[in-house]
């Protein structure tokens, strides 16, 4: 308890509720802005926490993270232009309410059901954390090699729209991991005699190529943004009073966005479409979904930004990103030196209740901020192509890598873009590959350790209890994604 | 169809290549996994899934000229006047600048690297020269002090500026 006052007193300070503030607003520009996305935003502050606190740095990473969920749906609902591919979902109900004269009322309940979501799901971060912390004491070697590859399994499953694809993508991810230095007899792997691999295949410029760079040059080959014709929004305020009757939807959302959110790979576009789904279904009036549902837009923006505190409950307790964003996180936490799991509880523990304080703090911002900002920054959305890109392409290729002080990283990170846009184009996961990649290091560590310590070889991964759940699991997991595959036009 | 292709292939002839490699690492007794295993497993793992790929896609193709043409077509492509070959056109000059980009880096240094690579894109994207002027100029002198100034990381100066930056001071 003390450590959480000692947290909200930190994030209380002047300069730290100012970054505060400033990073959710900037999040939820960056989210209105088709293109740049919270995952490059972030990438860009981790150089930030070698030079300001670790806390401080969190607090913009995470503020950024919550702002950027809910920011996508502005330009979504009032322009039918969705800054996030999440948004596209709101923005089904959304800009047909603004088409009818009902923006503000969109808008509205786009910014309550985020507010809402985020702050649920920061509450159940806390106290979900906390218990998942005590169980990964039970995590040995085997069961981290197989809490890996149930992560896999699922990202594999969910993720990727073709199975063997998928797989493709998550055996070129630990390919691409082993390629450096082993950690633990040091011998070069698969550095062809050039110096600069040695190192290996570095996390942060390599997952912004496949995820930032990529998306620009995907973004090249789209016509210029055309000129969207503008509605008026008013009366953003009186449709806080919504709320009695949305209630039911925001809360069933909230809790299917933190469920999805803890699950890598799932994200917040698979929340908010099963949200909607559910939604619809339990509708009276199911016809009005796609044609002005305020239903539709409470549930889709609740549950994906009750994402943001589920994603970080695997992050901060077993080092397993749920997204883009966290891996971008656990990408800065390694970089620190700073190890996920009781270790960082203990530890850190001002670091970890600052982390809940500000998913819930940067959640409660996003209210004022929608309904008083939402229609000054959907005009972000109306930034031609010919400015964004070269903005995005120069953020994106030396943010992360400058700090680095070598070329190699921004090879690296336009190499990855480019195999992030091919692989983009053949139906292939990125994220998938972008998984396999941190988590590399991880399996093969485990993987060695476990058979280092068993006498019983492989089977130490099915003897232990926790370790055969998971495997039982990750074996589920990929029959439903088989079954899945065999549907027609499944999602 | 041409990326998964691509991709198939690439795939399959990596996993073979870090395979055979896997034979040269040097074994270690109490390492029963040894530094072998891991890759060899990620190998088989993306071997197999790319050959049935592989597989998948000629039968799909129905012959190996048909597979052929999917190739041939991004050469077609290119000269073609109709979306594709806006695609083709677009994304590879797009990514040919990207790679001069940290080659004017090294040479010219970070902020006029950065301009040049700027104010050529927003040209290339059809903006006039006014406005390519002003949005480079500002991203460069924005991103110079974000990252000299608020994080105070070293910017390379440039294999060719540098004398001229040392003669002057800076």
């Amino acid at each position: 308890m003390e450590n959480f006052l000692g947290a909200a007193e930190y994030l209380m300070r002047p300069d730290n509720l100012t970054l505060l503030i400033g990073s959710t607003l900037a999040g939820v520009v960056i989210g209105a802005m088709p293109g740049l996305t919270s995952t490059i935003a972030i990438g860009l502050l981790i150089p930030l926490t070698f030079t300001l606190s670790k806390e401080t740095a969190f607090i913009m990473m995470v503020a950024i993270y919550c702002g950027a969920m809910y920011g996508g749906s502005i330009p979504g609902i009032l322009l039918n232009l969705p800054g996030t591919p999440t948004a596209a979902i709101s923005a089904l109900d959304g800009f047909p309410m603004t088409r009818a004269g009902e923006g503000g009322r969109a808008l509205g309940i786009s910014a309550m059901s985020s507010s809402f979501g985020g702050v649920l799901s920061g509450v159940v971060l806390i106290f979900l954390s906390m218990q998942l912390s005590t169980l990964a004491l039970l995590f040995a070697s085997p069961e981290y090699f197989s809490l890996a590859v149930f992560s896999l399994c699922v990202v594999v499953s969910l993720a990727a729209k073709n199975l063997v694809k998928g797989i493709i993508s998550v055996g070129l991810g630990l390919m691409l991991s082993v390629v450096g230095i082993d950690a633990t007899t040091p011998v070069a792997r698969y550095t062809f005699g050039i110096d600069e691999i040695i190192i290996g295949i570095p996390a942060v410029p390599a997952t912004i190529g496949l995820f930032c760079v990529a998306e620009a040059f995907r973004m090249v080959a789209e016509p210029s943004s055309k000129a969207a014709f503008r509605h008026s929004a008013t009366g953003i305020v009186a449709t806080l009073w919504e709320f009695r009757t949305l209630w039911s939807t925001v809360i069933k959302s909230s809790v299917i966005g933190t469920f999805i959110g803890a699950l890598p790979g799932a994200g917040s576009v698979t929340a908010a479409f099963l949200s909607y789904a559910e939604a619809r279904r339990r509708s009276n009036t199911p016809e009005k979904f796609g044609a002005g549902a305020p239903e539709g837009i409470a549930a889709a923006e609740a549950a994906n930004n009750a994402v943001t505190g589920g994603s970080l409950v695997p992050m901060l307790t077993l080092g397993i990103p749920g997204d883009t964003n966290t891996l971008m996180m656990l990408g800065a936490m390694l970089v620190q030196g700073l190890v996920p799991g009781p270790t960082l509880f203990r530890e850190e523990p001002l670091l970890i209740n600052v982390i809940y304080l500000t998913v819930i703090f940067a959640s409660l911002l996003i209210l004022p901020l929608g309904v008083f900002c939402s229609k000054y920054i959907a005009r972000v959305a109306l930034v031609d192509r010919k400015f964004m890109l070269p903005f995005i392409l120069v953020l994106a290729i030396s943010g992360p890598s400058i700090s680095y002080g070598h070329i190699y990283y921004f090879w690296i990170t336009i190499i990855f873009g480019f195999a992030g846009y091919v692989l983009q184009n053949g139906g292939f996961s990125v994220l998938s590959l972008g998984l396999a990649l941190i988590l590399g290091p991880l399996l093969e560590r485990s993987l060695r350790s476990a058979l280092m310590l068993a006498d019983n070889g492989a089977a130490v991964f099915f003897t232990r209890p926790i370790s055969l759940t998971l495997m039982l699991a990750s074996a589920a997991v990929l029959f439903f994604g088989v079954w899945r595959n065999r549907q027609p036009g499944s999602w | 169809m041409l990326a998964e292709w691509v991709i198939g292939l690439f795939g399959l002839v990596a996993s073979v290549v870090f395979f055979a490699i896997s034979f040269s690492f040097p074994e270690v007794s109490a390492d029963p996994g040894g530094l072998a295993l891991f890759p060899r497993i990620a190998a088989l793992l993306t071997g197999v899934s790319c050959a049935g790929l592989l597989a998948g896609l000629a039968m799909r193709s129905g012959s190996a000229g048909a597979a052929l043409h999917t190739f041939g077509r991004f050469f077609v492509n290119w000269r073609e006047n109709s979306p594709a070959g806006f695609e083709v056109r677009r994304t590879t000059i797009v990514l040919a600048l990207c790679a001069l980009y940290p080659l004017l880096v090294l040479k010219v240094g970070f902020f006029l690297g950065s301009l040049a690579f700027s104010f050529v894109l927003v040209l290339f994207y059809r903006g006039t020269l006014v406005q390519a002027a002003i949005l480079s100029l500002v991203l460069a002198v924005v991103l110079q002090m974000f990252f000299v100034t608020l994080l105070g990381v070293f910017v390379p100066p440039g294999d060719w500026t540098s004398p001229l930056l040392e003669a002057i001071g800076l």
